[in-house]
């Protein structure tokens, strides 16, 4: 990885390419939980990853490459939004029964668990997208992303600490939104 | 701890941010504490229930042929690193540079070798051609009788500055002269 950095800060964009492999698809779904806009987030990451190449440069530690890139696009889509009202979940990006047109293949077989994790899917969507911005933005980073807390915290530009509260309330408030669907 | 400052640490400790004496702390208070067991076990069935059931998009082909379009037309980025570690850093450029030092220190030195030697002859052909007129005036003068100490020596005009040499040479000095005339 940290090769690929290297050259790709000398110009070589095939090495570029093999990062933007690694981390296109966390950037997107990354993108599209702040945006809930598959178009958006698919508009945005390739800006992000235009201009990080164009900022590589300016890159001194190689390996914290991962939350520097999220800043990166994190800050686009503020940039982007800085007018808008928070993201709500788009039209755009619900078919007819309101679920996301972009998906993973459902490989369930039984049609009442099929139908189950459909809804689930789309309440997992929507208490997501009602989650404060300061609250998603680490809780998709952590929860969804796996990132470090410390990584979390140079991504966002905010203290460890900070962060860790913002995540446990997060998940507190995903908790009580999804209670109904527990077991325990 | 108590039950408080356990629940406040229990996302961490399901994302394994926890260490050291807080780990143990909260592992110590969950064993012994159903009511925060049952907490985190909430907590965690609904982290799983999320992540298992948060869509995740996939990346189409198209966007990165956009970004490659986007960075063909872009100047090659210029690294933020000093000469000197673009130089060192790469080893090939290092080993190139090296090369080339000791090629230009290696013809100056050849140069300067090749002047010196030129100096040198210039200086032995002068050296011989002064001693050669020397000689000629000794033997002129041994034939026509002896030297006359009186007279400079041609083509050594410092001669007249040498203390071993009597410039103005008179009869008186000569301890062998005749004391009866």
């Amino acid at each position: 990885m940290i090769r690929w950095i290297e050259k790709a800060k000398r110009g070589d964009i095939g090495s570029y390419q093999k990062i933007y492999e690694r981390f296109a698809r966390k950037v997107l779904n990354f993108v599209y939980r702040m945006v809930n806009s598959v178009e958006e987030a698919e508009d945005l990451t390739q800006e992000a990853f235009v201009t990080v190449y164009q900022k590589l440069g300016s890159l001194k530690d190689d390996a914290r490459f991962e939350p520097w890139l999220f800043r990166i696009a994190r800050n686009l889509v503020y940039q982007r939004y800085r007018n808008r009202t928070p993201a709500g979940v788009s039209v755009d990006t619900l078919d007819e029964d309101g679920q996301p047109f972009t998906q993973l293949a459902d490989t369930r077989k039984n049609p009442d668990e099929a139908f189950q994790a459909t809804e689930l899917e789309s309440v997992v969507q929507r208490v997501i997208a009602d989650l404060p911005e300061k609250y998603r933005e680490v809780f998709v980073l952590s929860a969804l992303q796996h990132m470090s807390y410390q990584e979390i915290a140079e991504a966002v530009g905010r203290s460890l600490p900070s962060v860790k509260t913002d995540i446990h309330r997060a998940r507190l408030e995903v908790r009580k939104r999804v209670k109904e669907y527990l077991k325990v | 701890m108590n039950c408080d400052s356990c629940t406040a640490e229990l996302s961490a400790y399901l994302d394994g941010e926890l260490n050291g004496g807080l780990l143990a702390e909260v592992e110590s208070h969950l064993a012994k504490c159903t009511a925060c067991t049952a907490e985190f076990k909430s907590l965690a069935e609904s982290a799983e229930l999320v992540e298992s059931h948060a869509t995740a998009l996939e990346v189409r082909p198209d966007i990165w042929h956009n970004v490659h379009a986007h960075l063909s037309q872009l100047p090659v980025p210029v690294p933020s690193e000093g000469w000197i570690q673009l130089i060192f850093g790469r080893r090939w450029l290092a080993a190139a540079a090296a090369a080339a030092l000791v090629l230009t220190m290696g013809t100056w030195g050849y140069y300067r070798y090749q002047e010196s030697e030129k100096a040198l002859g210039r200086y032995m052909a002068e050296y011989v051609k002064a001693r050669d007129q020397q000689e000629q005036v000794y033997r002129a003068r041994e034939g026509n009788g002896g030297m006359d100490l009186s007279q400079p020596i041609p083509g050594h005009p410092e001669a007249a500055e040498n203390p071993f040499v009597v410039v103005q040479f008179s009869s008186d000095d000569n301890p062998f002269r005749s004391e009866v005339r």
